[in-house]
């Protein structure tokens, strides 16, 4: 009766052992690690490479030319005279936090520092243009090894060159929300009288003022000059004249106008708002009654009380916010599918009706919670997987045994296929299989088979993946700390990757690359005392100077690595170069993974806009001009086509991209991320990068991206029942074909919408299938292909089709179809398709499944309370409605982010969840608050979280108590950006609580401390989303009243 | 939702514009067909055909005329019914005949004259004969619609009456008295819920109604009866309006107050009175006019607003013993979970003097999406201002007029 505890058929390798490393707990961020070594340890440069280590001639294309030998390879530096081994022992433990000031860094004799000035940037001119050096350099002259200590370099051009660090921007923050700009602008237009001017102070007002770009439609006088006398003298007087101590009328656009309307019982919670001509309001008595998120929530919570199984066909699971535990019993765990409707409607026309969209968001590689058993993993022998012969949908439970087992009858396309004779079984008398509940992929949603070697790429089993990190050192503005802490970190990270997993890292070669206009790549193979370089000039036609050597495996190599990794901060620590290339870089990485004919990640650590001649160059469009244009759309679009067909190579070679931004200017996101969106890959984003501050969020970003479960090489197909057909799909990946999406590389936390519609009729009995199957190489370098199974029902009433919704996962569509359709359509008109389709919903539902109510009433299906709520925070998101502040990196970012998002990431992005943190007794978590200002009091500190950004916003009249318990510090005023780490239960359960909230995410989020009145409480203000937002966004309450004319508009 | 039937279909909805639209479709279709057929000649023939139209109207006008003129003592209240050539319909035919009349004279007529004198002295007679023997009439589908739209049926009577006569006067003290009732009958005060405070009306579409509701449906309890209203109506001294409390049991008791709309007593009644001329699909027809009639009147009634239910019950349900039951509670499950009021209010309100309490209380208590000054930093008082509207003027003068103000304050 219980099939979950079915053990894994005996022709299974026993899964759990490999994956419970993947699913093993992240590693405790790692403490700051010095990056920079002792002076002393840089004095020599010797030249350890022994003249076998280098290629064949034919692989150059040496920047390093027709001098002689000894002065004409200052292609690699080498370091360390000591013992490698003891490098790591040699680190003081205080080199790190030291500021990057010139003096620090620079070793003691000068003589020493013109070795550390790297040669690339002052080669002889005729290097560059030097045909590859192939043909005419003689054998001895292509080799690598170069002892920097014995070259007469030229001096460096001047001893005290370290570019000044620039001025570090007044905040971390991503360059989303300068804290100043729009205070002004709201000053003007807060309606004012001058006495009150006179009587308070202006200060704190001047952010209270509703902001510019008011929300709604337009107040009726939007010529007011911004004088505010001019403003009272709009209104007409009141009938009983001027008293003297009377307010007097008030602007109407302002927020602050209170009056409540004159009906009685009229409650205080939502007065009315302007529009334009009449005033919309809510008649509540009380304000809680219009929908609210925190009690759809809490309900959900409260009603799932026992573990959620999948066994019953169309049955919705909790809401992605449940803490529930699953039970497989023949459907995939909603941690994998999650579908936005779990009753089908039976025709198009329905489906066309009430305009839901039929999707189902896949996480096909999801992390399962500890307690949950990952999927067991299948052997079908040397045949491979049984599948059916028409429409080779793989052995699930869905497949009905015929004629006593010899046949079995597919449930997708009711093709009988003969079973084979190893994979025969008689029936019991219900017929069932007798082993049905021994074999997972009978009795289960989720399973992997292991795929033969027909399954692979050539038919010949795969290669275990390699991760090649490529590092810009071209350093225009970024610090020269920077790259230490990156170059530190990256020790660190794998080192972590050994200890964490020690069977994918027995396997797993990396790689590294520096590059600036020219790419360096290093030879560090294991048999080496120093690691190599080899300089390659010639960019624009990329091609990888060494085979042996470049991708190696960590443990054997390890020392090699540590003391390159030691040396790059120095080899380019007063680098010139401040142009830098990015097409090659990415040309290169494929290339090697060409070269070793095994898939692979990129790690791209990129600072900024690629200018330098190369394929790829990019130029600066930022136009702010064309925002709110129709010509918006073309920001949104790449620059240049070649990366798309760059894309395209990628992922026939199984590379996935994971890009790094360092920006502290304009980077165009939009072109730079073609290639990992395509291929499956992450792009994060640290704008104007400090390492202070940003360093956590970095180090841990390049952790868990370094560790994930990542399957490469991956083509994920999904089937449906006849009658639908999966049509359109969103996420990162590459199509070349419209049934298979391709992935270079596929993540633990990508997921895939899918969108479905009908091509013919479904039926009630036989439900809706579909199953989504991934094929891909492993870490370890096992090809596997991994099978989730899912049934929803069919319903020929539309009413049943609104009782099982998803609003969570019809959001996510929502927003990932939203987003992807900036990039053709004017953001506007974006924006009124979505409103259009979400009143058609709810219009659909009024007309045809609720009784008659009156016309003021806004009816909302009870599944779908929360649309109008969610729909208004997808509208009013940065990318759609971005406020004056917002760059456009910033949004092609978020587009690209949320491309990839499951429904649990999306809904917290939407909707913040905001937790009040004045009482922390027990274990439990306090119920979240709605995101309004309003609810937030002034006494109170609440924690804020979406996903990317976590805030503690701290009210301006906190008791000193928990101010001493959280700070460490009575006073208000002294509150440091930080949290520090305090020895009291208070502290110490709200710095568990946020780590808590930090494991959950897939990406680090960086706690803000935000003041009340503070400057950068603006920033904190953009997430209360119930709220008007200062871009133009409307409240919750007046996007209900606009969607309740929408559909009243639609009925009539 | 078992008992669902989708009620849109059933009752009608006020007819459209369609036939106009035709009607002037085809109208210019046909005109640019005749200026390409008659080139030139199109002007004489389109007023050929105006003038005739016209003149059958003005000469079955004439006689009409002639009825009002010797009857008139009876009607127009004693004034003359010269005074009122129009209700007869004779001024717009008139005009029309004037203005074709003068364009035929000037384009010329396309007929031979003494053709076109024929055609004006019969077509008028023999249509004004033809209207008189009941030839041409207007046809039911334009009388029913005259009737509804001019609001001219016995529905819309007993529609208007019930609500000018009952509604708009116990509504706005329903909550009132239920709260009363909630206050003195404790047992029942949990089995309120948010939808549930409302008059829910009944409207059988057959119109029968029984006077106890057990008799409909047994799972609907006669409970108690809300707290008398007492009003004092034309010349009646404290007229009293009283409403009955239900108890309706599925699964769970709910408690609300029902009643049926008792103007569709008459309707039954004046369906089984032979003199009234009223048939049984009239009286179905005419209850569904009377259920719109009635809707589209509260829609617009402020002091009705969210106070009312409007349950229109089918006739295809008698087999059903717990329909009745049934349907409140489906509509008060809707009305809890699923419905949220929200309503257009007319015109903003310049703010009063005596509101000003209100106001600074509503900004106190966190009134206003968070810009309030107890939550936040903002300062409420920077809102309020002691000065006194002025006339438009520069900003040099603001700062003029801005100074004596203030020293007169400070």
């Amino acid at each position: 009766t219980a099939p979950t505890q079915a053990p894994p058929p005996s022709s299974t390798a026993p899964p759990s052992t490999q994956h419970q490393q993947y699913y093993g707990g992240l590693p405790q961020p790692s403490q700051q690690y010095p990056p920079s070594m002792p002076p002393t340890s840089q004095t020599q440069f010797t030249s350890p490479a022994p003249p076998q280590q280098a290629p064949p001639p034919s692989q150059f294309s040496s920047a390093a030319p027709l001098q002689p030998p000894p002065s004409s390879q200052p292609h690699y530096t080498s370091p360390s005279p000591q013992p490698p081994q003891s490098m790591p022992q040699n680190y003081p433990p205080s080199s790190y936090s030291g500021p990057t000031g010139p003096a620090q860094p620079a070793p003691p004799p000068v003589s020493q520092a013109s070795q550390l000035r790297y040669p690339p940037q002052q080669p002889p001119p005729s290097q560059h243009q030097s045909p590859p050096f192939s043909s005419s350099a003689p054998p001895p002259m292509t080799q690598p090894g170069y002892a920097a200590g014995q070259s007469p370099l030229p001096p460096p051009p001047t001893q005290g060159s370290f570019p000044s660090p620039t001025a570090p921007p007044p905040t971390s923050q991503p360059g989303a929300f300068p804290p100043t700009s729009t205070s002004s602008g709201q000053f003007l237009s807060g309606p004012m009288p001058p006495q009150s001017q006179g009587q308070v102070p202006l200060p704190p007002q001047s952010q209270n003022q509703p902001s510019p770009y008011h929300s709604g439609p337009p107040p009726p006088r939007p010529q007011m000059p911004p004088t505010s006398m001019q403003q009272s003298n709009h209104m007409p007087p009141s009938p009983q004249g001027p008293p003297p101590m009377g307010p007097p009328p008030m602007g109407p656009p302002g927020p602050m106008q209170q009056q409540p309307p004159p009906q009685p019982g009229m409650p205080t919670g939502y007065p009315p708002q302007q529009n334009g001509e009449r005033i919309l309001m809510i008649l509540n008595h009380d304000p809680d009654a219009i929908p609210s998120p925190i009690q759809v929530i809490e309900d959900d919570k409260a009603k799932c009380t026992e573990p959620f199984t999948t066994g019953v066909r169309g049955q919705a699971p909790p809401l992605v916010t449940t803490d529930f535990h699953v039970r497989d019993q023949g459907n995939a765990s909603p941690r994998f599918v999650r579908c936005s409707a779990y009753s089908m409607p039976c025709t198009a026309d329905m489906a066309k009706q009430s305009q839901v969209p039929l999707a189902a968001v896949i996480k096909p590689l999801a992390t399962l919670p500890p307690e949950e058993t990952p999927p067991y993993v299948v052997d079908h022998g040397e045949s491979g997987p049984i599948r059916c012969n028409r429409c080779k949908a793989y052995m699930c439970p869905y497949m009905q045994f015929i004629e006593g087992g010899r046949r079995f009858q597919c449930g997708f396309c009711s093709c009988v296929t003969e079973v084979p004779q190893h994979y025969f079984q008689h029936l019991d008398h219900t017929g069932k299989r007798v082993d049905c509940y021994d074999r997972p992929e009978l009795s289960l949603g989720s399973y992997e088979f292991l795929a033969t070697v027909d399954y692979c790429k050539n038919n010949k089993l795969p290669q275990p993946p390699a991760f090649i990190f490529l590092i810009d050192v071209s350093c225009p503005f970024i610090k020269i700390q920077m790259v230490l802490t990156l170059v530190a970190v990256h020790l660190k990270v794998l080192l972590c990757v050994s200890r964490e997993n020690p069977e994918a890292d027995s396997v797993v070669r990396v790689g590294f690359v520096t590059y600036n206009k020219v790419m360096h790549f290093y030879n560090v193979k294991a048999s080496l005392a120093q690691p190599q370089m080899l300089v390659v000039s010639d960019v624009s036609d990329m091609f990888v100077p060494l085979l042996d050597g470049f991708l190696v495996n960590v443990n054997e190599s390890r020392q090699v690595i540590e003391s390159l990794l030691d040396q790059i901060p120095d080899m380019f620590a007063d680098t010139r170069e401040t142009e830098t290339v990015f097409g090659p870089v990415i040309q290169a990485g494929l290339e090697a993974l060409k070269a070793a004919d095994c898939a692979g990640k990129l790690f791209i650590f990129h600072t900024s806009l690629p200018i330098a001649e190369a394929p790829g160059k990019l130029k600066n469009r930022e136009d702010k001009k064309l925002v709110g244009t129709d010509k918006e759309k073309s920001l949104f679009q790449p620059q240049i086509s070649f990366y798309n067909s760059l894309a395209k190579d990628c992922v026939a070679q199984g590379c996935c991209v994971d890009l790094f931004l360092f920006p502290n200017q304009y980077v165009d996101v939009a072109t730079l991320a073609v290639v990992p969106v395509s291929t499956g890959g992450s792009v994060y984003k640290y704008t104007y990068f400090q390492a202070q501050s940003d360093q956590e969020r970095f180090l841990n970003d390049l952790r868990r991206d370094i560790q994930k479960l990542v399957g490469f090489d991956a083509v994920m197909r999904v089937r449906t029942s006849t009658g639908i057909r999966a049509t359109d799909f969103l996420g990162s990946f590459f199509m070349s074909n419209t049934t298979d999406v391709e992935l270079a590389g596929l993540d633990c936390d990508k997921a895939i919408t899918v969108e479905f519609k009908h091509d013919d009729k479904l039926s009630e009995d036989t439900g809706a299938l579909m199953q989504c199957a991934v094929l891909y190489t492993s870490c370890s370098g096992q090809r596997r292909l991994r099978v989730h199974n899912m049934a929803v029902n069919c319903c020929s009433q539309l009413a049943d089709l609104y009782r099982n919704c998803e609003t969570d996962t019809i959001i996510n569509y929502f927003a990932k179809f939203a987003f992807r359709g900036v990039a053709n359509n004017p953001t506007k008109t974006v924006r009124d398709t979505l409103v259009n389709q979400c009143a058609q919903i709810l219009a659909c539902y009024r007309k045809n499944c609720a009784s008659p109510s009156s016309a003021g009433q806004l009816i909302l299906p009870e599944c779908m309370k929360l649309l109008p709520v969610y729909l208004n925070c997808v509208l009013k998101s940065d990318v759609l409605l971005p406020a004056a502040d917002v760059s456009l990196d910033d949004r092609a970012y978020l587009r690209q982010l949320i491309s990839s998002m499951d429904v649990a990431e999306t809904h917290v992005f939407f909707y913040p969840r905001l937790l009040p943190l004045t009482k922390l007794d027990g274990g439990s978590l306090p119920m979240a608050i709605r995101d309004s200002e309003e609810r937030l009091s002034k006494g109170g500190v609440y924690l804020l979280e979406t996903g990317l950004h976590l805030f503690l916003w701290v009210g301006a009249s906190v008791q000193q108590e928990l101010l001493q318990n959280l700070f460490g510090t009575p006073s208000f005023s002294h509150i440091d950006t930080s949290l520090p780490e305090l020895d009291n239960p208070f502290s110490k359960r709200l710095r568990e609580i946020i780590s808590d909230f930090r494991a959950q995410r897939p990406r680090f989020m960086k706690l803000m401390v935000v003041k009340q009145e503070d400057r950068s409480e603006l920033i904190f203000r953009h997430f209360l989303v119930e709220d008007k937002s200062a871009s133009g966004g409307a409240s919750y309450v007046d996007f209900l009243c606009h969607m309740h004319k929408e559909i009243r508009q639609l009925l009539s | 939702m078992t008992c669902h039937v989708s009620q849109p279909e059933l009752v009608p909805s006020p007819r459209g514009p369609l036939p106009k639209w035709c009607a002037l479709g085809v109208a210019v279709v046909s005109m640019v067909m005749a200026t390409i057929l008659f080139q030139e000649t199109v002007v004489g023939w389109v007023c050929v055909a105006v003038l005739l139209l016209s003149l059958c109207p003005l000469v079955h006008g004439i006689f009409l005329f002639l009825e009002e003129v010797v009857n008139h003592n009876n009607r127009y209240r004693g004034h003359s019914v010269l005074a009122h050539p129009w209700d007869c319909g004779l001024m717009r035919p008139l005009l029309f005949i004037v203005l074709s009349s003068v364009v035929l004279r000037l384009s010329g007529s396309p007929l031979p004259l003494p053709h076109l004198w024929i055609l004006l002295w019969l077509c008028p007679v023999l249509y004004a004969a033809l209207r008189s023997l009941g030839v041409l009439v207007l046809s039911e589908v334009e009388l029913s619609d005259i009737c509804e739209t001019r609001q001219m049926n016995v529905a819309h009577g007993l529609a208007w009456s019930f609500y000018l006569g009952y509604l708009q006067l116990v509504l706005p003290r329903l909550e009132e008295a239920i709260s009363a009732f909630c206050a003195s009958h404790q047992s029942s005060a949990s089995l309120w819920s948010r939808g549930s405070k409302r008059l829910f009306i009944l409207i059988p579409i057959n119109a029968n109604i029984s006077h106890k509701l057990e008799n409909e449906d047994e799972r609907v309890h006669f409970y108690d009866s809300l707290p008398n209203s007492q009003l004092d109506r034309g010349g009646v001294r404290g007229r009293v309006y009283k409403h009955s409390v239900y108890r309706s049991l599925e699964d769970q008791a709910h408690d609300c107050v029902l009643e049926y709309a008792t103007p569709l007593l008459t309707l039954h009644s004046m369906s089984q009175d032979r003199s009234a001329a009223f048939g049984e699909p009239q009286r179905r027809e005419q209850v569904l006019l009377f259920y719109r009639t009635l809707r589209d009147i509260l829609e617009r009634s402020l002091e009705c607003r969210n106070r009312y239910t409007l349950i229109l019950l089918n006739d295809e349900h008698e087999g059903d013993p717990h329909y009745l039951s049934k349907c409140i509670l489906r509509h008060l499950h809707q009305q809890d979970t699923e419905e949220y009021p929200i309503l257009p209010s007319p015109r903003i309100h310049p703010p009063q003097p005596e509101q000003t309490p209100l106001t600074a209380q509503g900004q106190h208590m966190g009134a206003w999406g968070g810009h309030r000054g107890q939550d936040l930093s903002k300062d409420p008082t920077l809102m309020f201002s002691t000065d006194t509207p002025r006339t438009l003027r520069g900003p040099v003068e603001t700062s003029d007029g801005f100074k004596p103000k203030h020293n007169g304050y400070s």
